[in-house]
C-alpha cells in the first residue's frame, strides 16, 4: 500500500509540471498585462515595471526563469500586490478556502448519504420521491443561482443570517457559503448512493445474509452499506474538483477572502505569478485527494488492492 | 408416519412485472419428513428456485406468495422477518448456486461464518472461531486455518461452495436447502461435492433443486418434477427413473445422453472411417503469458503457461472434441488457433500453410473458412445490430459482390437452414431466448460456408432440450455442408454424442487422443477415467455399479506446474517416475493415445 502510494505520487511530479506549463502559456494568451489597470502610467514607468518582474524577456526565458525558482520553493512576486509574494497571499486565503471546502465536503458526503439511504430503503414512497426531487434540482441549478437565493431569503428576507464577510470564520458567517457550496455535492451524492444501495440490495450475497437468519439492519449495515459506498468515493476526486471551482464562485459572491476570490481577482489583474500559484495548489490538492479517494476504495474492495 | 418436517400446501408465487402478472409457482404441495433426501427437478423457468425462496422468506420484493408452508407445525409463510430469523440460518439453511456471487465479497470467511453463530448462538468470539473451523474441517477444505482469514476471490470455485455449505451447516440445521449446489462447478470438483453431500444424508435432511437429472439420480431418495410452476410427477427415484408416467419427465430423460453407447450415425463422417485430407495441424502449440507475482518485496513475471506444448491434427469432415475443465486451456487454444492471440511457439498449419507468420490482412483472408461460435449466445451478438444485418456481416465483408437481394436470399436461407424465420431478421437479440441466439451465432458462423467450424462450449448455457436441439442442428448442418468442427466442451456427455475423436486437456498439456468409442469404452489415462467417472449419470443401475473415482484436491496453478507429469499432484496411480519425467504420447493396442507413465 505505501509502496503504491509513492509510486503515485512520483507520478503526480510529470503530472505537475504539465499542468503548471499549460497554465503558464494560456494565461500569456489572454489579451493584456499585469499594469494595464494601472492608471495614468506613463510608458517608460510601465517598461521599467515590465524590467522589474522580468516580463520584457523572451516567453521561453521567463519559463524558464519561473520553473527553475518553482523548483527552489519560491512562488514568486504578486504583481498586482507589488508588495506581497505570492505565497504569502496563498497563506492568508487557504486557511478560510479549507474551512469553507472542507466543512461543505464533510456535509455534502454524509448529508449525502443518508439522504441516498433513506431513499433506497423507503424506494418509491413518497419520502423517495422528495428526496430525489430536490436532488435533481440541487445537481441542475448551478452554485452562482442558489447562493443569491439563498441570501435573499435567509439573509434579507428572514434576516437570520449575515448577507456576506468571513468575520474570522464566525459560525453564522460559515453556514450560508457552506451550504451553498455543499448542495451539489450532497444531491450528486445522495443519487448515485440510492442507485448503488438499490444494486447491492439486489446482489445475490445480500440474499445469503437474509438466509443467515440476520435482522434486517444487520443485512444492511453489513452487507449492503459497504459495496454500496464505492460508486460514492469513485464520486469523490470530481465532487473535490467540483467544490473548488464551485468555491471560486461562492467566495466571490460572499466575499470571502480565499484562494478562490484571489484566483478570480488575480485573473482579471492578469496577475500571471498569483494564478500559477494557486494553479499549483488546486491540482495538487486534487492529485493528493484522488489518492487518498483510491486507497479508501482499496480498503473497501479487497479485490482492486493494489500489490 | 413421523410429522413432517417441513410442509408446504397450495404454494402459488406470483409476479408483478411490466409486462403483466406471471404465476411462476401454481400450486405446489409437498412435504420433508425427518431423514429425507429429496430432489425438485424442473428446467429454468419451471418455478423451482422460486418454490425454496418462498419457504425461505427470500421472494424478489414484486413477489407476492400464497398458500401455507408449516415448519415443525409453524406456519412460515409471509411470516414478519422477526419470525424467520429464528429458523433462517438455524433450523434451515441454504446453498445457492453461484458461490462467488452469494458469498460477500469483501468480508473475510471467517467473518462470513462467525456471523451466523453470534446471530444464533451466545458463543464467544474464540467459541464460535473454533466451531468455524471444525466445521471447515468437516466440509474438507485444505488448510482451514489459513481459509478463515482470506477473502472469497481468494478461493477456488469448490472451495468457495464449501464455504457455502459449511456455513449452512454451522448451527446444525433440521434441514438443508440446495439450490443447484453443483452447477456451476466443474465436472471432477462437482463429483466431490456431490460426494460429500451424499456423506451429509446422514446427518441433516437436505432438499436439492437441480435440472440436472444426473444429480438426482446419485443422491435423492424422491424426486419431484416441475413444470411451469406446477408438481407433474412424484415418487421414489427408482420409479421416477424407470416408471415415469408424465410425457414431460419422460422428455426430460430423453433429453438426457444416456450412457449407453451411441449408435454412430448413419452419414459418420469420414473421419474415422477413411481419414481424409488433413485440414488443421497444430504442432507444439505453446501460448503463455506474462503475469505478475508477488515474491516477498519483489513483484517478477512469470509464464502462465495456458497451453503447452500440444499436437493434434483435424482431417477434412472430422468432428474433433476438446474436452478439459475450467481453466485447462481450452479456449486459449481455440483463439490460439483462430489468431485472436499470439502463440508463443510451434505451428498451426491450415491447408499447408503457417498461420501464426501471417500479416493480419491476409490472415484475415483466412477467415473467410474459419467460423466460430461463442459460448455465450447473447453477448457475442452485437446488441444494437438486427439478426439479420449479424448473419449479412460476413458476407458484406467477404462478398462485397453481391447486390442486395442476393444478400438477403443467402440471409433468408441461412435462417431457415437454423430453424428461424424470416420475421425473425428485423429483430434484436435480446428478443431471443438462449437457443434461439445460439442459432443465430451458428447461422452467422455457416454463412460463408467455412470449411472449419470452431465451437467453444456452444451448448453450456442452453437448458437440456435445447442443447438437444441445438447439437442436432450442428450435427445436421456437418452433414449438409461437411464442414469439420472443432467442439471444446466441458461436458463429456455432450462430447460423447458430437465427437468422432477426442482430446483430453489438462492445465495446458493434451494426455490422452483417442476414438469417441475407444475414449469413452475403455480411457487410458487415470484423469480420463476420473472425468468419465464423475459424469452424474442420470441412470440409477450405471450409477450404483459405477465405481466412482473421486480425484482429491484441485488443478495446480498454470503459473507453477508441477514437474514430470502435469497430473501427478491429483492422480491416484502416481509414483517418482511421475515428478521426474514427463510422459511422453504412446500409442495404445487399440488406436488410443495415452501420455502416462502408468497406462
Amino acid at each position: 500500500m505505501l509502496n503504491y502510494a509513492l509510486r503515485r505520487l512520483l507520478v503526480a511530479v510529470p503530472t505537475l509540471f504539465v499542468i503548471v506549463t499549460l497554465a503558464f502559456f494560456l494565461i500569456r494568451i489572454a489579451p493584456g498585462g499585469p499594469f494595464d489597470l494601472i492608471p495614468d502610467l506613463d510608458p517608460t514607468a510601465a517598461e521599467n515595471l515590465r524590467k522589474a518582474y522580468d516580463l520584457d524577456k523572451p516567453l521561453v526565458e521567463q519559463y524558464g526563469n519561473y520553473l527553475w525558482r518553482l523548483a527552489n520553493g519560491d512562488l514568486g512576486p504578486s504583481l498586482a500586490y507589488r508588495d506581497r509574494t505570492v505565497a504569502e497571499l496563498i497563506a492568508e486565503g487557504l486557511p478560510v478556502s479549507a474551512q469553507l471546502g472542507l466543512t461543505a465536503m464533510v456535509l455534502g458526503l454524509f448529508a449525502g448519504m443518508l439522504c441516498g439511504i433513506v431513499a433506497a430503503l423507503r424506494k418509491n414512497s413518497a419520502v423517495d420521491f422528495t428526496v430525489m426531487a430536490i436532488a435533481m434540482a440541487g445537481v441542475g441549478i448551478p452554485t452562482f443561482v442558489t447562493a443569491p437565493l439563498l441570501t435573499l431569503f435567509f439573509g434579507l428576507y428572514l434576516g437570520w443570517l449575515p448577507l456576506s464577510g468571513w468575520n474570522n470564520g464566525q459560525f453564522a458567517h460559515i453556514i450560508l457559503p457552506v451550504v451553498a457550496l455543499a448542495l451539489p455535492t450532497l444531491a450528486g451524492i445522495a443519487r448515485i448512493t440510492r442507485g448503488s444501495m438499490l444494486e447491492s440490495l439486489g446482489a445475490d450475497y445480500v440474499r445469503t445474509a437474509r438466509a443467515k437468519g440476520l435482522p434486517e439492519w444487520k443485512v444492511i449495515s453489513r452487507h449492503v452499506l459497504r459495496p454500496a459506498c464505492m460508486p460514492v468515493v469513485s464520486y469523490l476526486g470530481p465532487a473535490i474538483a467540483g467544490a473548488m471551482t464551485g468555491s471560486v464562485v461562492i467566495e466571490t459572491i460572499f466575499g470571502l477572502p480565499g484562494i478562490g476570490r484571489a484566483f478570480v481577482e488575480g485573473a482579471l489583474n492578469r496577475d500571471y505569478s498569483l494564478i500559477l500559484g494557486i494553479v499549483i495548489v488546486y491540482a495538487t490538492l486534487i492529485i493528493l485527494l484522488n489518492l487518498l479517494a483510491d486507497i479508501i476504495y482499496g480498503y473497501l474492495d479487497p479485490r482492486v488492492r493494489p500489490r | 408416519m413421523s410429522t413432517p418436517l417441513l410442509a408446504c400446501e397450495d404454494l402459488h408465487v406470483r409476479f408483478e412485472t411490466h409486462a403483466g402478472e406471471v404465476h411462476a409457482v401454481r400450486g405446489v404441495d409437498f412435504e420433508v419428513h425427518p431423514g429425507d433426501c429429496i430432489g425438485i427437478v424442473g428446467e429454468s423457468g419451471s418455478g423451482k428456485t422460486q418454490t425454496a425462496m418462498a419457504l425461505m422468506g427470500l421472494l424478489a420484493d414484486n413477489a407476492a406468495a400464497s398458500g401455507s408452508v408449516r415448519f415443525r407445525e409453524e406456519e412460515i409463510l409471509n411470516a414478519p422477518s422477526g419470525q424467520l430469523n429464528r429458523i433462517r440460518g438455524r433450523r434451515v439453511s441454504m446453498v445457492f448456486q453461484d458461490p462467488m456471487a452469494s458469498l460477500t465479497p469483501f468480508m473475510r470467511i471467517g467473518a462470513q461464518l462467525c456471523e451466523v453463530l453470534h446471530q444464533h448462538s451466545d458463543m464467544s468470539r474464540d467459541e464460535a472461531k473454533a466451531r468455524a473451523l471444525e466445521v471447515l474441517e468437516i466440509v474438507q477444505i485444505p488448510e482451514p486455518r489459513r481459509r478463515f482469514g482470506m477473502y472469497p476471490h481468494e478461493l477456488s470455485g469448490g472451495q468457495r461452495q464449501r464455504v457455502m455449505i459449511a456455513q449452512a451447516l454451522l448451527c446444525e440445521p433440521d434441514l438443508l436447502i440446495a439450490d443447484e449446489p453443483t452447477t456451476a462447478l466443474d465436472l471432477t470438483i462437482q463429483a466431490q461435492i456431490l460426494d460429500f453431500l451424499r456423506s451429509l444424508k446422514k446427518r441433516t435432511t437436505i432438499v436439492i433443486i437441480t435440472h440436472d437429472l444426473g444429480v438426482v439420480a446419485g443422491l435423492c431418495d424422491t424426486v419431484l418434477v416441475m413444470q411451469e410452476g406446477r408438481v407433474v410427477e412424484r415418487g421414489a427415484t427408482e420409479t421416477i427413473f424407470n416408471a415415469s408416467e408424465h410425457p414431460y419427465t419422460r422428455a426430460l430423460l430423453a433429453a438426457l445422453p444416456r450412457p449407453k453407447r451411441v449408435q454412430p450415425p448413419k452419414g459418420r463422417s469420414i473421419g474415422t472411417t477413411a481419414p481424409g485430407k488433413s485440414l488443421l495441424r497444430v504442432d507444439d502449440l505453446r501460448v503463455h503469458f506474462p503475469t505478475r507475482v508477488q515474491d516477498h518485496l519483489r513483484s517478477r513475471t512469470v509464464p502462465l503457461k495456458a497451453v503447452d506444448g500440444v499436437s493434434f491434427s483435424v482431417a477434412e469432415g472430422e468432428t474433433v472434441g476438446i474436452v478439459g475443465e475450467s481453466g485447462c486451456g481450452k479456449s486459449t487454444l481455440a483463439r490460439a488457433i483462430l489468431q485472436l492471440i499470439g502463440s508463443t511457439g510451434g505451428r498451426i498449419v491450415w491447408q499447408g500453410e503457417d498461420l501464426s507468420g501471417l500479416s493480419r490482412k491476409a490472415m484475415n483472408e483466412r477467415r473467410r473458412d474459419l467460423g466460430v461460435v461463442f459460448q455465450d449466445p447473447l453477448s457475442s451478438l452485437n446488441p444494437r445490430m438486427t439478426i439479420g444485418s449479424i448473419i449479412a456481416e460476413p458476407l458484406r465483408r467477404f462478398h462485397p459482390e453481391l447486390g442486395r437481394e442476393d444478400r438477403d436470399a443467402a440471409v433468408l436461407n441461412a435462417l431457415r437452414d437454423v430453424g428461424l424465420d424470416r420475421e425473425h431478421r428485423d429483430r434484436y437479440p435480446h428478443e431471443f431466448s438462449g437457443g434461439q441466439c445460439q442459432r443465430v451465432s451458428i447461422a452467422r458462423a455457416m454463412i460463408l460456408k467455412p470449411r472449419l467450424l470452431i465451437c467453444d462450449e456452444p451448448v453450456s448455457s442452453l437448458d437440456a432440450s435445447t442443447r438437444k436441439q441445438t447439437i442436432g442442428l450442428l450435427k445436421d448442418l456437418q452433414k449438409k455442408h461437411g464442414v469439420s468442427i472443432i467442439f471444446i466442451s466441458h461436458d463429456l456427455s455432450v462430447v460423447r454424442i458430437v465427437c468422432d475423436r477426442v482430446l483430453v486437456m489438462y492445465l495446458g498439456h493434451f494426455v490422452e487422443i483417442a476414438d469417441r468409442d475407444i475414449l469413452f469404452d475403455s480411457p487410458a489415462h487415470p484423469y480420463t477415467q476420473a472425468l468419465i467417472s464423475a459424469i452424474p449419470v442420470p441412470d440409477l443401475k450405471a450409477q450404483r455399479q459405477q465405481e466412482r473415482i473421486i480425484l482429491t484436491g484441485e488443478p495446480p496453478s498454470p503459473t507453477a506446474p508441477p514437474s514430470g507429469c502435469v497430473f501427478r499432484t491429483r492422480c491416484p496411480v502416481a509414483t517418482d517416475l511421475c515428478s521426474e519425467r514427463e510422459p511422453e504420447f504412446r500409442t495404445l493396442e487399440n488406436g488410443a493415445r495415452v501420455a502416462c507413465h502408468h497406462a
